[in-house]
């Protein structure tokens, strides 16, 4: 590994190569800029990985019942486990999608996971993105560097081969396409964040990168327009377009980035949509608490990988604790992402814990506070000294015919050492992640 | 997938890259032949340089024409831009040309921005952005297995060539062969161009009539930029 360490610059050189960059906007202006990476990787050992590999499966197989019954039978609502309040009022919950059973039952195909490791080696979930997570490619791209750069790293060490990353999503998206036609996805642009990733995961998948404007339906069918004036069906669409915006005709009115009457076909069933419409009812930070349950509800199984400590102030024995201990919490803005929303108490001075007090009692349905985990620190090189920093893992997890976890993830970690916020757009950097094989 | 499946959108950046790619690499070409002339002491040799390009700019030296047509990214016309505009089109394009491809673009970007730092008037480093050039159309030939995607970006290439060529006065050889070379590729993608613009050129190249006149080369410059739309 050392040889791969002393080889960083000629693995950034490559990176800078091969554009791997995220975009910003910052005051108005948008900025790419190269996602820092740091060469030491994130080990996990086989052993760990099986327990997270299994937990991960049963975690979105879950997830995705209760999708499928939110949206249908409500089962877990009449069954008092999950408060219909936490359904209905969550911003990612869509009535224009009830009654939507989508290809193959399944709601979430790319979920990340993300994860910390507290210092005594047990790991926690801390959130479910099941909208348009981003971030694989970056490890995979790191990965075809890296063994490039130091190939002995990877003689020396048996590490899972994670280049596969795009075959598992056209594994996935093959899978709901069903033989319709082709894949595409669907790109807001140029100016997206991730705008990378969307390109180079067309790339490697074989799917066509489609613009807005490149789609059109028409007689009930999704097609993709060529220059030639033939229309392409299309099968299955991996949009990175938030649901808000994928249907101008049923969302947001104003929306350019979406296929008009692309919802009436969905529900119909007459194309395949990676990630599902809707699906941010799973994933809201409120919903996060009641997961566990969901896989006993869902299963039978008792939750193999445990959530952070978490309290509803929903829930008057939880608001209570939670405006009784503010301090030493973290409290979190459920409709908030990216790393935003998120206050930790003991950085609030007297007045600014008054006024986090009286938004948590006021509005209780808006917050979720966790007990801070002393999560492990990772070793990084700065300025060629290794300095220990805060990170977490977002582990990716494809359903398809079967539920699969990508062999690898995106470790993110804060460039800021008295900072546990590791998201690139508030300027972390990020590492591959080793899955040894034996 | 149909091999050739592409959108309209795309076809448009495919063609833009070929252009301005070509151009980056010609410029770089006559920058060093316009370099070299002032070497000799014709000191005012960019001035032709600038006339044949359409430009009404007054550098006030060679050292400032040099400056402005490395780094100067208001300039259309320099390296710095040119590169930025070929990368707009690229950048979208990495599924059509390839990361591998993307990357001659990075790595020329990287190098003028590296050299603008020092500000100086050398174009003595730009032998890798030269390079780097070839091996994208060399990256290109490899890898884009799209007829379509592949035609059109030599449809923009050869446009550029023919473009430069007439407004710097190459002999008519010169011109007509890239012309018959650019007929060829275009017969691949009949979506993309105006036939009877094809026929005005043709009418203007066979009767021999091809000149060195202002007139004439505004006329076939006009005709050749408008070949390639969305009919």
């Amino acid at each position: 590994m050392e040889t791969l360490i002393r080889h960083k610059d000629a693995v950034n050189t490559w990176m800078e190569r091969f554009g791997v960059k995220f975009g910003i906007y910052k005051h108005g202006v948008f900025n790419e800029q190269l996602f820092p990476f740091d060469s030491v990787p994130r080990v996990i050992s086989h052993d760990e990985w099986t327990v997270l590999e299994k937990g991960l499966i049963q975690r979105c197989n879950a997830l995705n019942a209760f999708l499928l019954d939110i949206y249908n039978e409500k089962k877990i609502i009449k069954d008092g486990v999950v408060p219909s309040e936490f359904v209905y009022s969550s911003k990612g919950y869509f009535v224009e999608c009830e009654g939507i059973t989508p290809s193959k039952g399944i709601f979430a195909h790319i979920a990340g996971i993300d994860l910390v490791q507290a210092k005594d080696g047990t790991w926690y979930i801390l959130e479910d993105n099941l909208r348009i997570p981003s971030g694989a490619s970056y490890p995979m791209i790191a990965r075809n560097i890296t063994r490039k750069v130091s190939p002995e790293t990877f003689v020396n060490n048996h590490v899972a081969d994670n280049r596969n990353y795009s075959d598992l999503l056209k594994e996935t998206m093959d899978y709901v396409n069903d033989g319709r036609g082709i894949n595409v996805i669907l790109t807001p642009g140029r100016y997206n964040s991730a705008f990378f990733e969307h390109s180079y995961l067309a790339e490697k998948s074989g799917a066509v990168l489609a613009f807005p404007g490149d789609l059109i339906v028409e007689d009930d069918m999704l097609f993709y327009k060529d220059i030639s004036g033939e229309k392409m069906r299309v099968g299955a669409v991996y949009r990175r377009v938030s649901d808000e915006y994928m249907d101008p005709l049923t969302f947001e009115e104003s929306s350019v980035l979406g296929v008009p009457n692309i919802m009436q076909i969905y529900a119909m069933g007459n194309v395949a949509i990676v990630n599902g419409i809707g699906n941010g009812v799973a994933d809201d930070k409120g919903i996060y608490y009641f997961v566990p349950k969901m896989i006993k509800y869902y299963l039978g199984e008792e939750p193999i990988l445990k959530n952070a400590p978490t309290y509803l102030p929903y829930f008057e024995e939880d608001k209570k604790y939670v405006l009784e201990n503010l301090s030493k919490l973290v409290i979190k803005d459920v409709s908030e992402a990216g790393g935003y929303g998120v206050v930790f108490g003991r950085d609030l001075d007297a007045e600014h814990l008054k006024e986090m007090y009286d938004l948590v009692d006021k509005e209780p349905r808006r917050w979720i506070a966790q007990e801070v985990i002393d999560f492990k620190d990772l070793e990084i090189i700065e300025n060629g000294e290794y300095v220990e920093r805060k990170a977490d893992l977002r582990a990716f997890v494809l359903t398809g015919k079967e539920t699969k976890v990508w062999k690898s993830g995106l470790t993110r970690f804060s460039r800021n050492p008295n900072s546990f916020v590791v998201n690139s757009s508030q300027g972390g950097g990020f590492k591959d992640t080793w899955v040894m094989e034996d | 997938m149909n091999a050739r499946t592409i959108s309209t959108a795309k076809a448009d950046k495919l063609f833009w890259l070929g252009r301005y790619a070509e151009r980056t690499y010609l410029n770089l070409h006559l920058l060093r032949a316009y370099y070299d002339k002032m070497i000799d002491g014709d000191a005012e040799a960019y001035e032709e340089y600038c006339k044949n390009l359409s430009l009404d700019a007054d550098f006030k030296s060679p050292s400032n024409f040099v400056k402005s047509f490395l780094y100067d990214k208001q300039n259309p016309f320099s390296i710095s831009a040119e590169l930025e505009f070929a990368n707009d089109n690229a950048m979208v394009l990495r599924e059509e040309i390839t990361s591998e491809t993307l990357g001659y673009i990075q790595m020329s970007i990287a190098q003028i921005s590296s050299l603008a730092k020092t500000n100086e008037a050398n174009i003595t480093h730009l032998q890798p952005i030269t390079d780097n050039l070839l091996s994208m159309w060399g990256s290109i030939e490899e890898r884009v297995l799209n007829d379509y995607a592949l035609a059109i970006l030599m449809a923009g290439k050869i446009i550029e060539q023919i473009d430069i060529r007439v407004r710097f006065d190459y002999p008519f050889d010169r011109v007509e062969l890239l012309y018959e070379r650019l007929k060829t590729h275009l017969r691949y993608v009949p979506y993309i161009y105006d036939v009877e613009v094809i026929e005005q050129i043709d009418k203007l190249l066979t009767a021999k009539e091809y000149t060195n006149e202002p007139f004439y080369k505004e006329k076939l410059l006009s005709l050749l930029n408008s070949i390639v739309g969305t009919y």
